[in-house]
């Protein structure tokens, strides 16, 4: 009997990178921005004028399967089911859709979802927590190396979903942006 | 002549008894209820009522002096006597507990009052229920007050707590998790009763509240039909309403901006500083001085009521403009704070014989220490010398603690002078530009912020 190779075998995508988003969006985040981290943590509307947190203060504001969800600020999934309780602003980064072009190369969305309490939005700098934080997503996501291949994009040239709209409801209003990186 | 009462504006209602009625107005009380039918003899009867209740009033078990406040929201009492017995549900026919009691007055010519408070036991009750309209005794239900609404006053910072009783439930408490809601939010209502007096009826819709205890509080928001302030216990006078209910519904905490320890909601939104401009004064006998006094609100300068006073009148009195006059050798201090808010300064005085105290103080106006976009203020500055302008020039330097030279212009003239002038051309949030005003005899530094085009969280 006679066996055939699998021609090719390697080079069909294994998606490596899609389970490494979330982090290594998060991460990338703590070293990229500060204001951030200060907008998640402070609710006073001169949270954006607070000092600089720390690595070890922005990693507790990280959810990480804790038995209280509603304690933290940062998260890799969109489902809390706990319920809120604070005034407060949650980060919400994730990969949210893929698919392939063709059999090597496929596209990975990631989703980020900032939503603040209506009451802490507004900031004594003239802006809002929300879009603030939005605008700060987009200053170091767009154009940056997450481990796909190739840069990550906020760009219809990457992908036509790539695009920032209003989400959330009452009393947590927000915004969601949704990147694209290519994969392989 | 008949005696006329009246009990309400004439109306277009008219009342045929079979006799020549007049307006609903002039109807007479007594006809109204029926006093003077027959011959009964009605005071003979309330006297011995009256009489068997003086004698027997103390022979129970169950008579106790109690504190009563005196007006409505005085918070000042007088002791009463009173019996005290237990109260029954109407609808289930059982006794209520310790929260609930009937007070039984001695006298049965001091109505009881629906609102009034009392004191006994370490409680607060409020009444909740009266009976004495036509009645020969005087009675009332009273409600345990069983927690405080705190908070803090936005336009004043003045503290407020007052009791109130809040039903035993939470009604429908429930985690909602809408379609469309990214998060489960809380649910569930409170149904309180407070006192209206003039302390409660600055509650307004949408003002949070916090219950519980500080290692956990629960948030609850008036809701928009939530307060009931319109129960008059006269018809046409809406000043009669005594009691006030809430409708709350939960709402969410704030652990930075409230005061988690206390239990006060929005308590780090109200800021308030107060600064009197001179450290300490010194004068001679007679001598007048005027203090100033810059108040701030959430870092803008703004305006409040300042009360004035002086530890000791026998050294330096103070009026409440804040002139003081020196009046004897000695020391004291003068004591200013915003009217209801605690928050304070004080100025040391010394009053010194002979004729050489001099006070030097350099003041700018306007005293504000902003600038909105698009605005070009001047400031005037003066050096006063015992409270009279002096001639002395100032030469004045701009130091821009990192404020972008393209956001503003600074003009002060080439020589000395009394005059500066700021352009906002953009704003600036980070830090205030510092104006320093130099003369022979001090320095003065005037922080200037740059504000955009609406001061960013005032008080409407």
């Amino acid at each position: 009997m006679t066996e055939t190779q699998w021609i090719g075998l390697s080079a069909y995508n294994d998606f490596t990178q899609f389970s490494n988003m979330s982090y290594n969006c998060i991460s990338t985040l703590i070293t990229k921005s500060e204001l951030v981290w200060k907008l998640l943590r402070y609710t006073s509307s001169d949270a954006w004028n607070k000092p600089d947190l720390s690595i070890e203060e922005k990693g507790v504001m990280i959810y990480s399967g804790q038995e209280d969800s509603s304690k933290y600020n940062v998260f890799m999934d969109g489902k809390q089911p706990d319920v809120l309780m604070d005034e407060t602003t949650l980060l919400r980064i994730m990969p949210s859709y893929a698919y392939g072009i063709n059999r090597t190369v496929g596209v990975i969305r990631v989703t980020m979802e900032v939503f603040s309490h209506y009451k802490i939005n507004h900031l004594s700098n003239y802006k809002t927590r929300i879009d603030s934080i939005a605008q700060e997503l987009l200053r170091v996501f767009n154009g940056i190396d997450i481990g796909g291949v190739g840069l990550m994009t906020f760009s219809e040239m990457g992908d036509e979903s790539n695009r920032l709209f209003q989400a959330g409801q009452i009393p947590f209003g927000g915004k969601q942006l949704v990147f694209s990186t290519y994969s392989a | 002549m008949l005696t006329r009462e009246t009990i309400g504006p004439v109306g277009w209602i008219k009342i045929f008894l079979g006799c020549n009625m007049s307006d609903y107005k002039h109807m007479r009380a007594s006809i109204r209820a029926g006093a003077q039918k027959g011959s009964v003899p009605k005071s003979e009867y309330v006297n011995l009522f009256q009489h068997t209740l003086d004698e027997q009033f103390y022979n129970a078990s169950n008579w106790y002096q109690i504190l009563e406040e005196t007006e409505i929201g005085s918070k000042e009492y007088k002791p009463v006597d009173v019996r005290i017995s237990h109260v029954i549900n109407a609808e289930t026919g059982l006794k209520l507990g310790d929260d609930w009691k009937t007070l039984y007055f001695k006298s049965t010519e001091e109505p009881p009052m629906l609102g009034r408070i009392y004191t006994f036991d370490d409680n607060i009750w409020l009444t909740t229920n009266i009976e004495a309209e036509k009645n020969l005794t005087n009675t009332c239900t009273i409600r345990r007050c069983n927690n405080t609404l705190r908070w803090l006053d936005e336009g004043t910072g003045v503290y407020y707590e007052e009791p109130c009783a809040i039903e035993y439930l939470v009604k429908e408490p429930r985690d909602y998790a809408t379609q469309g809601s990214p998060f489960k939010t809380p649910g569930g209502f409170l149904h309180i009763e407070a006192q209206f007096n003039s302390r409660t009826n600055l509650i307004n819709e949408n003002q949070r509240f916090l219950f519980g205890n500080p290692g956990h509080w629960t948030g609850y928001r008036v809701l928009g039909t939530g307060l009931n302030d319109f129960r008059n216990t006269k018809t046409y006078d809406w000043r009669s309403t005594k009691l006030l209910t809430i409708d709350m519904i939960a709402d969410f905490v704030n652990n930075e901006l409230d005061d988690i320890v206390n239990g006060i909601a929005n308590a780090g939104i109200n800021l308030y500083t107060l600064n009197i401009v001179k450290n300490n004064i010194l004068g001679n006998p007679n001598n007048v001085v005027q203090m100033d006094a810059i108040v701030t609100y959430n870092g803008h300068t703004t305006t409040r009521n300042i009360i004035w006073q002086s530890s000791d009148t026998n050294v330096a009195t103070v009026d409440s403009n804040g002139i003081v006059l020196f009046k004897a050798i000695g020391e004291c201090t003068l004591i200013a704070h915003i009217e209801g808010n605690p928050t304070f300064d004080t100025c040391a005085v010394t009053c010194i014989e002979g004729n050489d105290a001099i006070v030097l103080e350099v003041k700018a106006n306007p005293s504000t220490n902003y600038i909105l976009e698009g605005e070009t203020k001047t400031f005037n500055v003066y050096l006063y010398a015992n409270n009279i302008q002096q001639d002395a020039k100032f030469e004045f330097t701009c130091i821009t603690n990192g404020v972008p030279l393209d956001n503003f212009t600074f003009t002060s003239g080439s020589v000395p002078g009394n005059q500066f002038t700021i352009e906002n051309k953009e704003k600036y949030i980070e830090a205030p530009l510092t104006i320093r005003a130099l003369t022979d005899a001090m320095v003065k530094h005037i922080d200037i912020y740059l504000r955009g085009a609406w001061i960013s969280g005032d008080v409407p």
